[in-house]
C-alpha cells in the first residue's frame, strides 16, 4: 500500500495552525489548510474533519478568535486571527516542539551510532 | 482563568446558542467548499467537474459537522436531554401504563419519606449550636442507670473544679404562665444558668441573650424565634418589653434564632429565664440555688476542651461526686444509688428522652418502608419488563442501525429515573402528609410532642436520591434484558415470542421476590397486632369503658386547700345529679396516667430486709372511689363521705400489699404508719381492693394503699365519672354541669379513660397501625404484581394454548398449565419470605408483647393470608387462559 500523503502528527496541528495564522495573519479555514499544504510540499494531507473541529478547539481555549469578513474574491468567508495568548502558547509549542525534535533527533543518531 | 474552565464556558455557552452556531458551521463549511470549487475551476475544469472533484476532496460534510458539534457543545448533557425528551414521549404515550407506575412510586417513596422525616427530626438531627459534637451530657449515677439530673450546689462545685471542660452550664425545663398584651397562657420554659447560650454558642436574632451579670438576679428573659412571631406579632421593637411570668414582671432582652428550638426534641422551649429568678417565680418550690439533696432535675451539660476526650472528663468528674458527697454529708444510700459515678452522653443531639421511647420503633418502620419500597419497584421492574418486550423491535431496529447497547440502556434507564422522579414528586407530598399525621399520631401520648415537619432541603435531598436509585433499580433488570437481543429474529415479525421465555425467568424471580417480602411484612404485622391486642386485654383492675376522667387547674387562683376539698364536694354531687351519670367520685393519681406518689409505710411487726421494703404507692381518692371505678373490694369497705377530717384515720389497700405485708393474715383492723417517725398518727386498715394499673397495662402489680382525701385536703384531684352509655356524648353535659357550680377554678381537660389508655400505649399502636397499613399495602402490591405477569403470560401463551386444545386438551389443562407456572414462584417465594422472616423477628423480639416472634399461629395466620390473596390474583388471569378459543388463538398471530 502506498501512502501519498502523511497525516499530521498527532497533537501538531494546533502549532501548525496558530504558526501559519503568525505568519500570514488572519486567514480562513480553506486558506489555512493551502497554507499548511503548500508549505509541506503537498505532502501533508488535512482533512477537514480535522482542521474545523480544531479550529474551534483553539478558539474555546482562547488562543485564537474569529471574525466574519470577506475573502479577496468576494465571498463571505470566517477568518481566524491569533490572540495575546495563542502568541505566548505559540511561543511554548515551539519551544518545546524543538526540544522533544532535538531529543529525537539525537536518539535516532545514537542509535545509528551504535 | 484556567484554560479548561475556560473551555468549559465556551461549551456551556454553546448549549444555548445551537441554533446560529449550525448556521454559521454550515455557511463556513459552505465557503470552504465554494472555494474549492473556484480553485479547481481556475486550474480549468467545468463547473460541474469543478464541484464534484471538490466534493471528493472534502471528504464528508455531516461526519466533519458531527465531530465539529461533539467539541463544540457538552455532548453527555445534550444527550441526556435527548433521552428526557424520548422518555417523556414514551410515558405520555402510555398514560395507564404512566398513570399507575407513577402512584405505586409514589406510595413507595412518600411512606420513606414520610418515615425519614421523622427518623430525621428524632433521631439525626444535630443541635443547631457552635460544634455540637463537643456537648457532653451529664448525671450522676449509681447503682442503676440515672434518668436524673443534677441540683445546683452539685452544679456549681463541678463548673468550678473540673480540668477539661471548656464550659459548663444548666437548664431547667418548666411550664410556666405567661401573660402578654394577648392573654395569658401555658408554655414551655426554662431556668437557664447564665452561660447557657454562650457555652452552647446560639447568638441572638434580637437584642442579647443571657450574659454573666444576669445571675445577679436581673428581671429578664430570652423568648424563641416561634414565641415573637406568634404571640408577640414579630415586633422589631421587642427589646426591653415586658413579659409577665408567672405575676413576675419581666424584660425582654433578646431573641433567639429559628432553628434553636431548646436541647430537647420535639419540646421546643419558648421562654428563657435565669435560673436565680426561680424564687420568685416559682416559690413553691422553695430556693432550688440552695437544695443539695433531695432535688435532681437540674440538667447540666457541658462543652470539652478542644483537646479534651469525653473519658477525661468523665474521669475527672468521677473524682469531684465523692468529695463533693463528702463535703455535703450526704447519707451513704444516696451516694451509692445516685452518686457513685458519673454518666456521660453525647450531647450533639440534645436530650434523649424522645430518641429513647421512638428510636427503636422509628428504626422498624424504616425497615418496613424500605420493604414497601422494593416490593413497589419489582412491581414496576415487571410492567416495564412487559412493556419492554413489546418495544423489543424498535430496539433492533436502533441497533441495527448503529446504536451502541449502552446507549440503549441509558436510554432505558433514563425512563426509569423519569417514572420514579414524577413518583418522587408526588410521594414528597404524600410524604409531607404522612409525616405530620405520624406527628399528630405521636402526640397523642401522655406529652405532646412538637416536631416541625416540614420539606426543608434534607427532606427533599432525601427523596431525590431515593427517587433516582429507585428509577435505576426498576429500570436496570428490564433494560439489560431488552437490549440483549438476536438481531435477526427480532427484525422479523414474530419478533416477542423469541425471548420470552428468558423475559418470563426474570418475571419469575421478581414475582418470588414479592412474594417472600410482603409475607415478611404480613409477618411483621400480624406480630405487632397481636402484640397490641394482648396489651389492650390486659385487666386494668377496674373498668376502662364508659369512665370519664376531668382534670382541674387550680393554679393561681389563690384558693387554699380547704376551700377546693369544699369545691370538689360540690363538684361531685352536682356532677352525681346528672343525667346518664352512673356514679363519681375522685382520686389525686389520674388512673393510667402513670402518677405517682410513693411513702414511707410503718407496719408493725413486719421484718424489713431493705429501705425499699417500706415503700408503698399513694393514692388520695374520695368517697365511693371503687364502686366508681368498677374495682371489687375484696374484703371490708370502701371509703364514704364520713370519713372526713374529723373521724378517725383509715386506709385501703391493695391486694398486694395485703399479701406483702400481712402474708396469711387479715388485715382488716390492723394499724399502719405513714412516714419514719414512731409517733407518726396510726392509721387503720378498713377494705382490701383488687390491683389496679397506675400507668400502663403491662407494670408488675405494686403494693398500693388509698387514703381518704377528705382527712388529707389535697389540691390536685382527678375527677372521675361512670356513666352509662358512651362517656364522649356526656362532655358538653359535664363541662355545663361544672361550669353551674360558682367557681373559677378552670377545668383543664375532659377525657374518657379509653382515650387515657391509649396514649400509653402510643409507641406499640404507632407501630402496629403503621406495619398493618403497609403490611397490607404490600400484600395488594404482590397481588397486582402478580396478576399483571399473569395476564402477561396469558396473552403470550395464547396461542400455545389455542394449539394444545386444537390437539385435543381440555380448559382443565389451560388452567392448570397456568397454575403450574405461577405455583412455583409463589411457593418459592413462600419459603424464602418465612426464612426471612424468622430471621429478622430476632430484631422485633424486644417490642413485643406476650408472644414470641415464632409464634406459630402468627406464622400459619400470615401464610394462609398471603396464599389466599396468591390464590385470587393467579386465577382470575388462569381462567382467561381456558377460555381460550383455539380457532381465534391460532388465527390469532
Amino acid at each position: 500500500m502506498t501512502k501519498a500523503k502523511e497525516d499530521i502528527l498527532r497533537g501538531t496541528l494546533d502549532l501548525l495552525v496558530l504558526k501559519t495564522l503568525d505568519t500570514l495573519g488572519p486567514l480562513h479555514g480553506f486558506g489555512i489548510a493551502r497554507r499548511i499544504e503548500q508549505v509541506s510540499g503537498d505532502l501533508l494531507y488535512l482533512n477537514q474533519g480535522t482542521l474545523y473541529p480544531a479550529l474551534l478547539r483553539l478558539q474555546q481555549r482562547g488562543w485564537i478568535t474569529s471574525k466574519w469578513g470577506v475573502s479577496e474574491n468576494n465571498r463571505r468567508a470566517r477568518f481566524y486571527s491569533l490572540t495575546k495568548a495563542g502568541r505566548k502558547q505559540l511561543a511554548e509549542e515551539t519551544e518545546s516542539w524543538e526540544r522533544m525534535a532535538g531529543i529525537i533527533t539525537r536518539l535516532l543518531q545514537g542509535v545509528e551510532e551504535s | 482563568m484556567m484554560t479548561w474552565l475556560r473551555v468549559l464556558r465556551a461549551r456551556f455557552v454553546a448549549l444555548f446558542w445551537k441554533g446560529r452556531l449550525e448556521q454559521e458551521l454550515d455557511d463556513e463549511l459552505r465557503s470552504h467548499l465554494e472555494m474549492l470549487v473556484a480553485e479547481n475551476v481556475r486550474k480549468g475544469m467545468s463547473p460541474k467537474e469543478a464541484r464534484y472533484a471538490a466534493m471528493r476532496s472534502f471528504g464528508g460534510v455531516e461526519q466533519t459537522k458531527e465531530i465539529y458539534r461533539e467539541q463544540r457543545g457538552l455532548p453527555m448533557i445534550e444527550t441526556v436531554v435527548q433521552d428526557l425528551r424520548y422518555g417523556l414521549r414514551m410515558l405520555a404515550r402510555n398514560p395507564g401504563f404512566t398513570a399507575v407506575a407513577v402512584l405505586t412510586l409514589a406510595l413507595g417513596i412518600g411512606a420513606n419519606t414520610a418515615i425519614f422525616s421523622l427518623v430525621d427530626a428524632v433521631l439525626l438531627k444535630l443541635l443547631p449550636v457552635r460544634n455540637p459534637e463537643q456537648l457532653v451530657i451529664f448525671a450522676p449515677g449509681g447503682r442503676e442507670p440515672s434518668t436524673r439530673g443534677s441540683n445546683y450546689p452539685l452544679y456549681e462545685f463541678l463548673r468550678d473544679r473540673n480540668q477539661s471542660l471548656a464550659g459548663l452550664f444548666a437548664f431547667w425545663p418548666v411550664e410556666l404562665k405567661v401573660r402578654t398584651g394577648a392573654g395569658a397562657q401555658t408554655i414551655a420554659g426554662q431556668f437557664v444558668t447564665s452561660n447557657y447560650f454562650s457555652v452552647l454558642g446560639v447568638n441572638p436574632l434580637v437584642g442579647r441573650t443571657l450574659a454573666t451579670g444576669d445571675d445577679t438576679d436581673a428581671a429578664v428573659a430570652v423568648i424563641s424565634h416561634r414565641f415573637w412571631q406568634r404571640n408577640l406579632g414579630a415586633d422589631p421593637a421587642i427589646v426591653g418589653k415586658p413579659l409577665v411570668v408567672n405575676g413576675a414582671p419581666l424584660a425582654i432582652i433578646g431573641v433567639t434564632p429559628p432553628d434553636f428550638l431548646g436541647l430537647e426534641a420535639g419540646s421546643p422551649i419558648d421562654v428563657s429565664v435565669p435560673l436565680t429568678l426561680q424564687p420568685r417565680i416559682l416559690p413553691e418550690f422553695g430556693n432550688r440555688l440552695k437544695e443539695s439533696g433531695g432535688w435532681w432535675a437540674l440538667r447540666i451539660m457541658g462543652r470539652l476542651k478542644p483537646d479534651a476526650s469525653s473519658e477525661q472528663a468523665r474521669a475527672d468528674i468521677d473524682l469531684l461526686l465523692p468529695q463533693w458527697a463528702t463535703e455535703n454529708k450526704l447519707p451513704q444510700g444516696v451516694i451509692r444509688d445516685s452518686l457513685a459515678r458519673a454518666e456521660l452522653q453525647p450531647g450533639n443531639k440534645g436530650l434523649d428522652a424522645l430518641r429513647r421511647r421512638f428510636s427503636k420503633p422509628l428504626l422498624v418502620l424504616t425497615g418496613i418502608v424500605g420493604l414497601v419500597l422494593l416490593i413497589a419497584c419489582a412491581n414496576i421492574a415487571n410492567l416495564l419488563l412487559a412493556r419492554t418486550a413489546g418495544r423489543c423491535k424498535e430496539m433492533a431496529v436502533r441497533l441495527a442501525i448503529g446504536a451502541s447497547r449502552g446507549r440503549l440502556i441509558r436510554q432505558l434507564l433514563t425512563e426509569g429515573v423519569l417514572l420514579a422522579g414524577f413518583g418522587g414528586a408526588t410521594g414528597l407530598l404524600f410524604g409531607w402528609w404522612g409525616s405530620n399525621l405520624l406527628v399528630a399520631f405521636i402526640s397523642s401520648g401522655p406529652t405532646p410532642v412538637r416536631l416541625d415537619v416540614h420539606p426543608d432541603p434534607r427532606m427533599l435531598a432525601f427523596t431525590a436520591a431515593v427517587s433516582l436509585m429507585t428509577g435505576i433499580v426498576v429500570a436496570l433488570m428490564p433494560a439489560l434484558q431488552s437490549t440483549r437481543i438476536d438481531l435477526t429474529p427480532a427484525l422479523k415479525e414474530n419478533a416477542a415470542a423469541t425471548r420470552f421465555d428468558t423475559r418470563w425467568q426474570s418475571g419469575r424471580m421478581l414475582v418470588a421476590g414479592q412474594v417472600a417480602l410482603s409475607l415478611c411484612l404480613v409477618i411483621v404485622a400480624t406480630l405487632f397486632a397481636f402484640s397490641l391486642r394482648n396489651i389492650t386485654a390486659l385487666d386494668a383492675g377496674f373498668r376502662i369503658e364508659n369512665l370519664l376522667l376531668v382534670t382541674f387547674d387550680p393554679d393561681g387562683t389563690g384558693y387554699d386547700r380547704q376551700r377546693l376539698v369544699a369545691f370538689y364536694r360540690e363538684v361531685l354531687e352536682r356532677v352525681k345529679s346528672l343525667p346518664g351519670v352512673h356514679a363519681a367520685s375522685m382520686s389525686s393519681l389520674m388512673p393510667l396516667s402513670g402518677d405517682d406518689e410513693t411513702r414511707f409505710l410503718n407496719v408493725s411487726g413486719f421484718a424489713a430486709r431493705s429501705l425499699d421494703d417500706h415503700v408503698v404507692h399513694l393514692n388520695y381518692v374520695a368517697g365511693a372511689y371503687f364502686e366508681t371505678m368498677g374495682t371489687p373490694v375484696l374484703r371490708g369497705r370502701e371509703f364514704s363521705w364520713r370519713d372526713d377530717a374529723g373521724a378517725p384515720k383509715v386506709a385501703v389497700i391493695n391486694e398486694t400489699l395485703a399479701r406483702f405485708y400481712f402474708a396469711g393474715t387479715d388485715p382488716i383492723g390492723r394499724v399502719v404508719r405513714i412516714g419514719r417517725q414512731p409517733d407518726a398518727p396510726p392509721i387503720e386498715i378498713v377494705g382490701v381492693v383488687k390491683d389496679t394499673k397506675r400507668s400502663d397495662l403491662r407494670e408488675p402489680p405494686a403494693r398500693m394503699i388509698y387514703l381518704p382525701f377528705l382527712q388529707y385536703a389535697q389540691p390536685y384531684m382527678t375527677l372521675e365519672i361512670r356513666t352509662v352509655l358512651n362517656p364522649t356524648v356526656l362532655t358538653a353535659t359535664v363541662r355545663q354541669g361544672l361550669q353551674e357550680v360558682n367557681s373559677d377554678i378552670p377545668i383543664s381537660e375532659v377525657k374518657t379513660a379509653q382515650a387515657q389508655l391509649e396514649s400509653g400505649i402510643v409507641q406499640e399502636r404507632l407501630v402496629a397501625t403503621l406495619s398493618s397499613f403497609f403490611g397490607t399495602l404490600a400484600l395488594l402490591l404482590a397481588a397486582l404484581g402478580l396478576y399483571g405477569t399473569l395476564s402477561h403470560l396469558v396473552t403470550r401463551k395464547t396461542r400455545e394454548i389455542g394449539i394444545r386444545m386444537a390437539l385435543g386438551a381440555q380448559r382443565n389443562d389451560a388452567f392448570r398449565l397456568l397454575i403450574r407456572e405461577a405455583a412455583w414462584p409463589v411457593l418459592i417465594g413462600v419459603f424464602v419470605g418465612l426464612a426471612a422472616a424468622l430471621a429478622v423477628s430476632r430484631v422485633v423480639t424486644s417490642m413485643l408483647f406476650g408472644l414470641t416472634a415464632t409464634n406459630p399461629v402468627v406464622l400459619i395466620l400470615s401464610t394462609a393470608v398471603l396464599l389466599a390473596t396468591a390464590t385470587l390474583a393467579v386465577c382470575l388471569p388462569a381462567r382467561l387462559a381456558a377460555k381460550v378459543d383455539p380457532m381465534v388463538a391460532l388465527r390469532y398471530e
